[in-house]
């Protein structure tokens, strides 16, 4: 991580040239926003991934401009196109008397290629409500079954599970015809199956971060209840805490930690055993590693937009292993708490499963 | 074990409750009813208060509910309001087919899947990866009604009258009639009984069926009829589990034991198979299992492209028809599944990795 170092304190400050001011300029300008910016750009496959938004988002806005016929029109006496007529190009050789259709015409007269043009827009449009109204929903549910445990959580995650259990088709099916058809209901039904999958990622994570110092610092410290949840355990935070040193020099993996998120790949494997405890690993740590280090955004791996605010850009180097200090204790966990992780995890993966499902 | 798998089976309970609660909620909040649905324009207010009280549902909501609780208890999921047969029949018919279609879907995503992940973790960032997670990427944005049709175009017309054609619909050729093996074998069972039902269930498994009757016609026969939805619903999963070994394998490959093993002389292969790839094999598991959940109810595209009468398209069906009986059996079922395979991919962990200690 390239944050500037600070300049070493003197005893007598030096008159500020504009050295120094350019310094701190850069100094200031390494926000987490920016860094967050800075890996994405590293990334092939982020980029990639805008570079194919940024085209559906150019042509969903400029779609007047690009598409050259009218998506709702028939074309049936307008032009002498047929049903189902195959892609005219004149570049590719089609006689220049008849009609450019790139791709076509439908069987209803219409200009495949402006229909897809503007289809963007629905396809956009319902896509990111769809997804931010579950990831909202979603991750409230999740941060509150997560946090207050108990009944909340019971209530909660059964309820999720019988949407989670229930088939796809007749959830979607039933929507739609309680509320009618309609683009906004589909929407509805996509958005409430994906519901479940958000909420077992953040409860993950939530139930991860919640053992962390920082929070009992901060109800020490007489914070609000409801904040917790909330705020300053949301997932990018603990990490963005963490990483910056923060947290957890007891928890047996020292100060820094790995920044380094876990994946999915941790799984029941670090349930009873640490992370770290393949067959040569020390043991007395073993105990000491599950479910300490947030595991939040775990398609971060996949999706390289979400990564990015994460995880360093490169694959990290295999993380040094958090030694433990001589006479340091370690804190083992009671049977019920490691129970809850290892749900906690599966649950985690369960969650981005679906979402890839 | 015991123990975790009776905590687990106690635990799945208000699960199916709730997935019955809101089953027959959902069912009868889909507007239109089954006597509409069924006479159509015949359905007149005298011909439907005789049909709703023959099959009663002229009795309240409640008391509808009450008795389809009870008959779920006794195992009974009463009789199809459109075919007139009991749904558990139904059920025995068509769920084998959707369980091989799966298990078939599931055997290709791995059998490829993993070699592929297992060689892209290990030549990480070479040709073979990039190509490797590139076609996966593409795997997972396939629709599957578009790629059965595909496929059906190119094996069923493209090649046809070759050795590679493929037949495009159906699980058998006319003509084929499989002998159930209890027939074959000679067994007398009694009608009605849970063995002869149990017997038929299993029979209905073409595939298991001609195997163990040394039917070598039907068996070929299955096979190629089920290859190529078999393909196209595994087409998704197959990518999916790709990526997840390829990361899973990367995790682990990085870790210190992994250089330990080698370090101390051990062949490649031998670290990358048993020191790697089995701590690799958790996250995949669940995976696995994940998508077998998701293939009994979600094949419904597949089904229908492949004109095979599976659980997701009898479902389909049924909505349509407002055929409650169904409807509610068949996802109960579903759910049963859906809970029954998460649990084994929880035991399989304790077999996978003997740290993990269930109870």
């Amino acid at each position: 991580m390239s944050i500037a170092s600070e300049p070493t304190p003197v005893t007598t400050l030096p008159p500020l040239d504009d050295a120094a001011v350019a310094s701190i300029g850069d100094y200031r300008a390494n926000t987490l926003w920016r860094l967050t910016l800075r890996r994405l750009f590293r990334q092939k496959s982020a980029v990639v991934g805008l570079i194919l938004l940024a085209l559906l988002l150019f042509s969903a806005l400029f779609a007047p401009l690009i598409a050259p016929y009218d998506p709702e029109q028939p074309l049936i006496g307008i032009e002498n196109v047929g049903k189902r007529d195959g892609p005219c190009i004149h570049l590719l050789g089609c006689p220049a008397d008849q009609p450019q259709h790139i791709m076509g015409i439908d069987g209803n007269f219409r200009d495949v290629f402006s229909r897809i043009i503007y289809g963007t827009r629905v396809s956009l449009y319902v896509g990111l409500l769809t997804v931010s109204f579950a990831v909202v929903t979603g991750t409230l549910l999740g941060a509150i079954a997560g946090f207050f445990g108990g009944w909340a959580d019971n209530i909660i995650m059964r309820i999720l599970d019988v949407v989670l259990a229930f088939p796809f088709l007749l959830l979607a099916i039933a929507i739609v015809s309680v509320l009618g058809p309609g683009l906004t209901n589909a929407m509805l039904a996509i958005a409430i199956i994906s519901i479940p999958s958000y909420a077992r990622v953040t409860r993950a994570s939530v139930l991860s971060v919640r053992q962390m110092d920082f929070i009992e610092a901060s109800r020490a410290l007489g914070g609000q209840q409801l904040a917790h949840p909330l705020r300053p355990h949301s997932a990018q935070r603990a990490t963005a805490a963490h990483r910056r040193g923060h947290v957890g020099h007891r928890h047996g993996h020292s100060g820094h930690g790995r920044p380094v998120v876990h994946r999915p790949g941790g799984t029941a494997a670090d349930a009873g055993v640490g992370r770290d405890a393949g067959p040569g690993a020390q043991p007395g740590l073993q105990r000491a590693a599950p479910g300490l280090l947030p595991r939040p955004g775990h398609h971060a791996d996949r999706a390289g937009l979400q990564s990015a605010g994460r995880r360093p850009a490169r694959r990290p180097r295999p993380a040094p292993r958090p030694r433990q200090r001589r006479g340091q204790r370690v804190r083992k966990k009671s049977l019920t708490q490691r129970r809850k992780e290892r749900q906690a995890q599966k649950d985690s993966e369960l969650g981005v499963l679906c979402v890839f499902a | 074990m015991t123990q975790y798998t009776i905590r687990r089976l106690l635990a799945a309970i208000p699960v199916v409750i709730g997935v019955l609660i809101v089953t027959f909620a959902l069912a009868r909040a889909i507007p239109g009813e089954p006597c509409t649905a069924m006479f159509g324009e015949k359905a007149t207010p005298e011909v439907c208060a005789i049909f709703n009280a023959e099959k009663g549902l002229d009795k309240p909501l409640t008391t509808q509910f009450a008795i389809f609780a009870r008959d779920m208890l006794r195992g009974d999921f009463g009789d199809s309001i459109r075919f007139k047969r009991p749904v558990m029949q139904i059920l025995i018919e068509r769920l084998p087919q959707t369980i091989e279609l799966g298990i078939a879907s599931v055997v290709i995503a791995i059998s490829i899947g993993i070699p592929l992940g297992i060689i892209s973790a290990l030549r990480r960032n070479s040709p073979t990866d990039v190509a490797t997670m590139i076609g996966a990427n593409i795997g997972v944005s396939m629709p599957v009604f578009w790629l059965g049709l595909m496929l059906i175009y190119v094996f069923a017309l493209l090649l046809k009258d070759t050795p590679f054609q493929m037949p495009a619909s159906g699980r058998l050729s006319a003509g084929m009639s499989p002998v159930p093996f209890y027939e074959v074998y000679g067994w007398a069972l009694t009608e009605g009984t849970f063995g002869a039902k149990l017997a038929e269930f299993i029979s209905n498994f073409y595939i298991f069926n001609s195997i163990i009757t040394a039917d070598w016609e039907v068996l070929v026969d299955a096979v190629r009829h089920l290859i190529l939805p078999a393909v196209a619903l595994a087409t998704i999963p197959l990518a999916i589990v790709a990526r997840m070994t390829r990361s899973a394998m990367l995790e682990v490959l990085g870790q210190d034991y992994v250089r330990t093993a080698r370090a101390k002389g051990l062949r490649r292969r031998q670290v990358v198979m048993k020191h790697a790839f089995r701590n690799a094999l958790l996250p995949i598991v669940t995976i696995i299992g994940l998508q077998f959940g998701l293939v009994l109810s979600g094949a419904i595209l597949t089904e229908t492209t492949f004109g095979l009468a599976g659980v997701g398209r009898s479902l389909y069906e049924a909505i349509t028809a407002r055929d409650y009986p169904i409807i509610q059996g068949f996802v109960v079922v579903i759910a049963v599944g859906y809970v029954l395979v998460n649990l084994l991919v929880d035991l399989s962990y304790a077999i996978l990795d003997p740290r993990i200690q269930l109870d």
